[in-house]
Formats: C-alpha cells, sequence, structure tokens
C-alpha cells in the first residue's frame, strides 16, 4: 500500500460517512429545510471524489513502480515517546479538575520529561516540571485573572 | 494619500506607547526564544503563546502577536546559523551559507547579516504595506457574498495546490478544514450538526484548538525525531556581532532586490517565507559572478534569502488583514487571534477599527527595529537558549499548549479534541498530505458557508448568482487555474527537472 492508496481510502470512508451523516440531519423547520445540509453535503460529496481520485492515483501508481514491501508495524523510539506523551496527556485531562491544576500538571509533565529526558535528569526533571506548574498557576490566578482548578482541601 | 500619512501617524501614537513598545519588545523577545527551537516556528509561537495576550486589550494582543510573529521569524535563522537545524521551513535558505559562515568562524558577521538584512527586509515591506493595505480593502469592500464566497474558495485552492507538489492532497487537507468547522449549532436555523449528543459541541470546535493541536502538539511530536539524533556542537562565545564594510557592499544590493519578490511572494496565498527565501537565494546565485561560492559561506546567500523571508512575512498580513483570508499557516494562527478578540479581519477592519489596523501597521516598523536592536547586538545572549537541551524544552512547550486550549474554554474536554487533532495532523502528515490548508479551512469555513447561503438566499436558490458578476467570473478563472496550475508545473517539471525541482520541492505549507 502506498501513500496515496492509504490516503484515498481514509478519506473516502470519511468523505463518504460524512455525507451520510449530513443527508441525515435534522432538517430545518425555519426558511428553506434544506438550508443546513446543502453546503456540508457538497463538502462531503467532493471529499469523497477527492479520496478516489487518490485512490485511482495509488493504483496507477503501484501499478508503475509495483507494489510497495509492506513494511511490518514497527514501533519506533519516537513512535514510543509520542505514544506516552498521548497518554501521559490522556491522564492529565482525567485528573485536571480533581487534583486541581498545579498537581495534574507537575504529574503530567514529570512523565513526559522522564520519556524525554531519561532517569538520569530526575533532579532537572522535577525541579522543571514543578516550578512551571507553580509559575503558569501564579501567572493565569493573579496576573491574567483566569482561574484554575485548586488543589483538593487546599486553595492553591 | 495624505490621509493614509495621517492614519500612520495616528498608528505610530498607539504604536509608541510606552505599554505597546513593552508588548512588541515581550513579544518579539519570547518569539525568538521559541523561533530557535528546532522544529518550531511562528505558527507555533503565536498558538503557544496565545492564553498571554487574553485579559490584553485588542490592540495590544495584536501587537504582541506581531512581536512573536517578527521573533520567531529572526529566531529560527539564529538556529540555522548555529546548530544548522532551521526554526520552520523559512529559515531553511539561511542554513545553506549561515552554517558554513558559522564553522568558517564567521558566525558574528552570520548573525549580525541576518539580522540586518531582516530588518531592512522587514522595513521595506511595512512601507509597502502601508500604501497597499487601503485600496486593496477598499476595493474588496465592494464585493457580494457570492464574490466573497469565491474569494475564499480561490484563495484556499491556490493554498491546496501550492503547498505540496500533490494538488489532491492539499484540496483534501482543505475540505478536512471545512468540515471541522461544520461542528456545531447552526446559527442560522439552529439546527444542531454532527455534535453527536454533546453539549459541549453546540458551540462548535474552536479554531483554536485545532491551531494549537496541529502546531503546538503536533510539530512538537515531529520533533521528538530530534531528540535522539545527536546534538550538533555550537559555538557560545562571540566576539563582536558586527558585519565589515566590504560584507555591506557585497550585500545591500541583493537585499533590496530580494525585498520586492519577497513581499509580492507573502502576499500571494499559499505561497509563504520558505518560497519567498528559496527563491531569493536562487535568484542571487544566478546573478552573482562566483556561483559556486554559494553554499560555502557566500554571505550574499544568507542575506538575500533572509530579506525575503522578513519581507515576504509582512506580505502575508496583507490577505489577511484586508480580505480576511489568510493565506499560510502562520497568518492563519494571526487571524484566529483576531477573531478570538471580537475583531473581524477583512475590508471593514480599516474602517471599523482605524486604531487596530493602522496601529498594527505601525508596530511593524516598531517591531521590526525593536526585533532589530535585540537581535543583534543581543543575540550571543539570546542564542544561549540553543544550549538548553530541547529534551527539557519541549515538555514545556506542551505544557503551555495544554494550559493555552484550557484558557481558551474552561473545559478539559478540549484536551481530548487537541489530542485528537494532534494525532489526526501527524496522521496526516505521515501519508503526506499537508496540513496548513486545513488549518485555513477551520478558519474561514464558518464565513464561508454564511457567504454561500447569503448568496443563495439572495438569488433564491439560484447558482447562476455565481457567475452573474465580472469579478465573480475572473475569480473563478483564478479557482481554476490554481487547480491546473500544479498539473502544468509537474508537467514541466519533468521536462526540465533539476531546475524547477530544486526549489518546487522546499515549500511546505508556507509555514
Amino acid at each position: 500500500m502506498n501513500k496515496h492508496l492509504k490516503a484515498g481510502i481514509g478519506t473516502s470512508v470519511f468523505g463518504l460517512t460524512y455525507t451520510l451523516g449530513a443527508w441525515g440531519l435534522p432538517r430545518s423547520t425555519v426558511g428553506n429545510p434544506m438550508g443546513p445540509v446543502i453546503y456540508p453535503l457538497f463538502l462531503g460529496g467532493i471529499l469523497t471524489i477527492l479520496g478516489l481520485l487518490s485512490i485511482i492515483m495509488g493504483i496507477r501508481e503501484q501499478k508503475e513502480k509495483g507494489v510497495e514491501k509492506q513494511e511490518g508495524f514497527k514501533v519506533t523510539q519516537t513512535g514510543k515517546l509520542i505514544f506516552i506523551s498521548c497518554a501521559a496527556a490522556v491522564l492529565y485531562a482525567l485528573t485536571f479538575q480533581g487534583l486541581g491544576y498545579v498537581l495534574a500538571t507537575s504529574l503530567f509533565m514529570m512523565i513526559v520529561m522522564f520519556a524525554l529526558n531519561g532517569r538520569k535528569h530526575w533532579r532537572s526533571n522535577i525541579t522543571v516540571s514543578v516550578a512551571f506548574s507553580i509559575g503558569v498557576y501564579l501567572l493565569f490566578s493573579n496576573l491574567l485573572s483566569i482561574p484554575l482548578p485548586t488543589m483538593p482541601f487546599l486553595d492553591i | 494619500m495624505l490621509d493614509i500619512f495621517q492614519n500612520l501617524l495616528m498608528g505610530f501614537q498607539v504604536a509608541l506607547t510606552p505599554e505597546m513598545l513593552f508588548w512588541v519588545t515581550l513579544g518579539g523577545v519570547l518569539g525568538t526564544i521559541v523561533g530557535m527551537l528546532p522544529g518550531l516556528g511562528p505558527a507555533t509561537g503565536v498558538a503557544v503563546l496565545l492564553p498571554m495576550t487574553f485579559t490584553m486589550g485588542p490592540t495590544a494582543a495584536l501587537i504582541t502577536m506581531c512581536g512573536i510573529y517578527y521573533g520567531a521569524m529572526f529566531g529560527g535563522s539564529r538556529s540555522s546559523i548555529l546548530i544548522n537545524t532551521p526554526g520552520d521551513g523559512a529559515a531553511l535558505a539561511a542554513t545553506f551559507d549561515g552554517y558554513p559562515m558559522a564553522r568558517t568562524g564567521r558566525a558574528e558577521a552570520a548573525l549580525a547579516m541576518s539580522g540586518i538584512a531582516s530588518l531592512i527586509g522587514g522595513l521595506i515591506a511595512a512601507v509597502m504595506m502601508v500604501f497597499i493595505a487601503a485600496p486593496v480593502s477598499r476595493f474588496a469592500i465592494k464585493f457580494g457574498p457570492a464574490e466573497y464566497f469565491l474569494l475564499m474558495i480561490a484563495a484556499l485552492s491556490m493554498t491546496a495546490s501550492m503547498s505540496k507538489k500533490n494538488v489532491v492532497r492539499g484540496f483534501i487537507s482543505m475540505f478536512i478544514g471545512l468540515m471541522i468547522a461544520t461542528v456545531g449549532l447552526d446559527a442560522q436555523t439552529g439546527t444542531n450538526r454532527f455534535t453527536f449528543g454533546i453539549m459541549e459541541l453546540q458551540g462548535g470546535i474552536d479554531f483554536l484548538i485545532v491551531i494549537i493541536a496541529i502546531y503546538a502538539l503536533g510539530e512538537v511530536f515531529k520533533s521528538y525525531k530530534s531528540i535522539q539524533e545527536g546534538k550538533v556542537k555550537m559555538q557560545t562565545k562571540f566576539g563582536k556581532i558586527w558585519i565589515t564594510k566590504e560584507d555591506w557592499k557585497k550585500c545591500w544590493r541583493p537585499i533590496l532586490r530580494s525585498t520586492p519578490l519577497g513581499f509580492i511572494i507573502g502576499a500571494l496565498p499559499g505561497a509563504g517565507g520558505t518560497m519567498a527565501s528559496l527563491m531569493a537565494y536562487n535568484n542571487e546565485k544566478q546573478l552573482s559572478k562566483n556561483p559556486d561560492d554559494f553554499g560555502k559561506g557566500e554571505i550574499v546567500g544568507l542575506a538575500a534569502p533572509e530579506a525575503a523571508n522578513n519581507a515576504s512575512s509582512v506580505g502575508a498580513l496583507i490577505p489577511m488583514l484586508t480580505l480576511g483570508i489568510p493565506g499560510s499557516g502562520t497568518t492563519a494562527v494571526m487571524m484566529g487571534a483576531l477573531l478570538m478578540l471580537g475583531l473581524q479581519p477583512g475590508p471593514l477592519l480599516f474602517t471599523n477599527n482605524p486604531d487596530v489596523a493602522w496601529g498594527l501597521v505601525a508596530s511593524m516598523f516598531v517591531g521590526n527595529l525593536i526585533l532589530g536592536i535585540v537581535n543583534i547586538p543581543l543575540a550571543g545572549v539570546l542564542v544561549r537558549v540553543l544550549s538548553v537541551p530541547p529534551r527539557i524544552l519541549y515538555p514545556i512547550v506542551l505544557g503551555l499548549a495544554f494550559i493555552g486550549v484550557y484558557a481558551i474554554g474552561n473545559s478539559t474536554l478540549d484536551f481530548y479534541l487537541m489530542i485528537l487533532f494532534g494525532m489526526l495532523g501527524l496522521g496526516m502528515e505521515k501519508v503526506k498530505i499537508p496540513t496548513a490548508p486545513m488549518i485555513l479551512g477551520v478558519i474561514v469555513g464558518g464565513t464561508m458557508e454564511v457567504a454561500f447561503r447569503q448568496a443563495l438566499s439572495i438569488s433564491n436558490g439560484s447558482y447562476s448568482i455565481f457567475v452573474k458578476s465580472p469579478i465573480s467570473v475572473s475569480l473563478i478563472l483564478i479557482i481554476a487555474v490554481s487547480i491546473l496550475f500544479p498539473v502544468v508545473k509537474e508537467w514541466i517539471a519533468s521536462k526540465r527537472k533539476p531546475l524547477v525541482a530544486s526549489f518546487m520541492d522546499g515549500e511546505d505549507g508556507g509555514v
């Protein structure tokens, strides 16, 4: 599978789903009943066509250059780091309200820092994470007056 | 003519107050720091530092963001020169001769020349901006919804077709962006669209979340690769950062030549700084008496693209400010910021909010000067940031991205959306779909649909309204040309591969 094919299949599936979804949208009760539907229908239709075009290009390329060797699914170091960061981000979202900004952020930053910076630098990892969290908290709640969730029991 | 100067004078009165000077300097310094990080450019800089401006007034916020924008441009070339890693696509050309200069012991001259060339390029481009912005917006004010809709399509298709070699992928990206913009409560009829019963989605997906997801999360994730690759040793001690008389003699003409070139390319939707700087570089190489020196530390090869780059960053603001249509990822971010402040960029900005519009134009002069001052003598201090390992700086950028998203909507649902869009951005990169057209689509999508439906209700549902006026017809022609252009380009490129391919390959979504 080359990139054209992959992009094309993904796009046309998404385009088709979107078009069906647009068709299923409730008709408007005021003005033209199709008012809110026409524009999304156009978008979905065109994207589906673009996806099909991409598939055609992919098939043509495959004919010209032959089928690309399928690389086995390999977990690269970068991929692993991205996965850890995303998992940490989901955890961050889950704990944000409960733990409060400072604790949740310190936790999130520490996970990412330990993954990126290595265990060897644990001292700077912890210092930067905590200093960043407290610094941003103070900046936002005092200077910018945007309230952030506070820690349980303590009002900071 | 006279009113232009009066307006500009008023703008300077806004931009030269101590408060604004402080903001533009702060924005400039912070932007320089973000811009210096490998892989992170102006779009990331503005996206990440956005929350800083939330509680400022619109003028101050805008001026701060301009400072960040120019700062990131200046900063991008610092890392090009010193560690051979461009901060963003537009700083790529600065590695060609800047890095060889640094390696042969001329880092000081390289840093100074890149600063001087950027400064001159930015200043001259700002002068051009003064004379072009108002007439363009006056012309665009006559546009009806049908013309406006077509104009947006034209700008989007130019961006989509120029952003990468493959036009289909550009358009795929653009349509995904437009689709994201349709989520939420339809403002005209109150119909819920694609909200899946989630209350928070009724307000739509905030484009700022998509922007921060793509430019902060996505770009940082992409840059993880550079952590494993060993770091280039960097010079940390500098002598006097200045250029010699001979350097100046050699460079002033190339700088003056490259500035208008950069400005015009920047003003075209989709082309952007990368293309401007690479074209300027190729140009000077062809004009030079000894083209073989290029790539070995020829100072002209650094000065020309730097001037073009900064000039294009000013030019790129023209379609965004006067037409309300951003031509690149970075200006899309700037426009998102403006919308967030409740300002609608477009032809009416100059009549409804002249203080903001002209204050912004004036701040280009002030901002460029201040950045010149900050970046030339203080370059030695600022580049210390480069010796802080990115392993520590990237998590901080991530932390800033999350707090930024939270500050926009006060909801952690946005965190999930951001992770989702960050991954979407990465996935798109994987199959070589550019992300810049998507960002543009998300930003103008709402306005575009409104214009589309307004046009149709004027004409009672007849699509002929889109071909009625001569302006519409010429816009349709532009759309057709911009779709066909890449096809023709590819055909020509296959005939004379080496020449054209060399710089057409370099552009990358005009970031």
